[in-house]
């Protein structure tokens, strides 16, 4: 039975943990050619903007949504829209479920 | 409440970036499955993009006299607002058609909307900005609201 049968707005999907580290985002930032110092650069992202550690990216958070929807999903059916809103600036590096 | 945002700034909803263009290679589909920490073998090859994938495709690519102190591109698109500290909002994304190694894509981005709001720690101006993703030949691929926040 094809999994979208049974689901409804609301239900958990799929948990999933990500553990990110700062060499994830520098590769996550240089594969975007994003060089907002907020993402890698540790003393300007506490010292001039006064963030605790360097900050996640909201779309690399996005993409791990993504990924927890895609995997549970499989060959059931393909993502037609999703849509995501950052609540706050989440920093590096803590344990994030999706 | 439009204290922030004057008559002058929301003049420019509506404005449009001329179309880019840009060629999907199985390089950078690898690249960007492997930052995001991608577990199915069709990104991680290369063979297919992930969802995600076009926000690496179309992010600028500028010489870096271009980048304002934060590292922030200069974005013609947007006006300089009064608020300069700027952080991810949200996104709404349909997806028409997936992305593979060889695709010629174009991308145009419009400002769509902008309003502001109070936060708990002061003022924030949200800034929509859409992006239509269509092959060469006008096939529909990816139709984002991206939303960023000033503060």
């Amino acid at each position: 039975m094809s999994k979208l049968s049974t689901v409804k707005a609301g239900d958990a999907l799929h948990e999933r943990e990500f553990k990110p580290n700062h060499v994830q985002l520098f590769l996550y930032n240089a594969a975007l050619w994003n060089a907002h110092r907020i993402h890698y650069d540790t003393p300007y992202a506490t010292g001039v903007e006064g963030y605790p550690d360097i900050v996640i990216d909201g779309p690399l958070m996005g993409d791990w949504l993504t990924q927890a929807v895609v995997e549970w999903l499989g060959e059931d059916g393909t993502l037609a829209s999703i849509s995501y809103f950052s609540s706050g600036g989440i920093e590096s590096v803590p344990r994030l479920i999706t | 409440m439009t204290a922030l945002l004057t008559p002058e700034l929301l003049s420019h909803i509506g404005n449009a970036s001329s179309p880019r263009e840009e060629l999907v290679t199985r390089r950078d589909i690898r690249k960007y499955s492997i930052s995001t920490d991608q577990r199915l073998k069709k990104y991680l090859e290369g063979d297919e993009a992930p969802p995600m994938f076009h926000i690496a495709l179309f992010w600028d690519v500028v010489e870096m006299d271009q980048l304002k102190p934060d590292g922030i591109p200069v974005d013609a698109l947007v006006p300089k607002f009064p608020l300069e500290r700027a952080m991810a909002g949200g996104s709404v994304i349909d997806y028409h058609r997936k992305i593979y190694p060889g695709d010629e894509l174009v991308a145009t981005r419009i400002l769509s909307n902008m309003f502001e709001k109070s936060g708990r720690q002061g003022p924030l101006i949200f800034c929509e900005v859409t992006m239509k993703i269509e092959t060469a030949a006008g096939e529909p691929v990816i139709t984002q609201k991206i939303t960023r926040i000033m503060r």
